[in-house]
């Protein structure tokens, strides 16, 4: 990369890089988490600089790599947690802790199926429309809407029949 | 916690993240790591290139191989009965094939020929091969 581009990409990740991290900390529920989403997705940009630029959007591009590597941090916390013979977990309870310290609307997030809470970090805490989210996730506008009115209504039930949920 | 509607989460998504404050942009390591994610895929390029060579060079070499020349000598071998005496019809396994010993001739007839012993044949007879 010249010098001009490493100057862009410079600027561009100054730029984005607190929003990445709170995106980051909203899938995982966990700061320093967040933090590595956050700079491995800027490497994997930094890596593909020109690529990412002639794409048009590089804030699609970021946002895809940050959801996905929240998905394989799942998963990969899935595998780590399982010993066999264990009854394999629901995904809504792979981040949420039951000594939890975090604000209440995290720890709700964090009960909600990974797709889910992706839909309601785009939607509702980023602005975008749903198309945009449908973009991003690379699905269609109707799975969208419906992810997000699930998630909604996960959410308007409250902690106490979620915690029902987790037990 | 409970959420009434979408304004109200929007509120409190913003309230909630907002609050993190990260660190200042790693903006050095993020460009180490890229690089090293560049030359990670220049050496898989690398790599790969130099497979396909491998196999464009080494599989036509493998196919034009020459067959390996099978020998058309064959022993000659005479069979006796019950290795005292040598069957009838004991023949030469050659391009012309001709008796090689009477019924009557003794196995040492085919030993004084200069024969030596070869393999038990299934039947119980006794093979021996001409020199």
């Amino acid at each position: 990369m010249d010098s001009r581009s490493e100057a862009e990409f410079a600027e561009f990740m100054h730029g984005r890089w607190p929003a990445l991290v709170r995106l980051g900390y909203g899938l995982t529920g966990d700061e320093r988490l967040g933090e590595d989403l956050a700079r491995a997705a800027l490497a994997k940009a930094y890596a593909s600089w020109p690529r990412v630029l002639r794409a048009g959007d590089p804030d699609v591009y970021l946002r895809r790599i940050i959801l996905n590597a929240s998905l394989g941090k799942v998963r990969r916390r899935r595998v780590r947690e399982r010993r066999p013979g264990d009854e394999p977990e629901p995904e809504t309870a792979q981040l949420a802790r039951v000594d939890d310290d975090r604000p209440a609307l995290v720890a709700a997030l964090m009960r909600l199926p990974v797709g889910q809470r992706s839909v309601v970090l785009l939607r509702y805490w980023m602005d975008m429309t749903e198309a945009q989210v449908a973009a991003v996730l690379g699905c269609s506008v109707g799975s969208v809407r419906s992810q997000a009115s699930r998630a909604l209504a996960s959410l308007r039930v409250g902690e106490d029949v979620a915690e029902e949920v987790l037990l | 916690m409970s959420i009434m509607d979408e304004r109200d989460l929007r509120q409190q998504l913003d309230r909630v993240l907002d609050a993190i404050m990260p660190p200042d942009a790693p903006v050095k390591a993020a460009a180490r790591k890229g690089k090293l994610i560049q030359a990670g895929r220049s050496l898989g390029v690398v790599a790969g290139l130099a497979v396909v060579a491998g196999i464009g060079v080494g599989i036509p070499g493998l196919l034009n191989q020459p067959a390996r020349e099978v020998s058309h000598a064959r022993p000659m071998v005479m069979v006796e009965q019950s290795c005292g005496t040598v069957a009838d019809g004991v023949r030469e396994i050659a391009s012309s094939p001709a008796p090689v010993a009477g019924r009557t001739e003794p196995l040492s007839a085919a030993q004084a020929a200069g024969g030596r012993p070869a393999t038990e044949l299934a039947a119980g007879g006794c093979a021996w091969l001409k020199p």
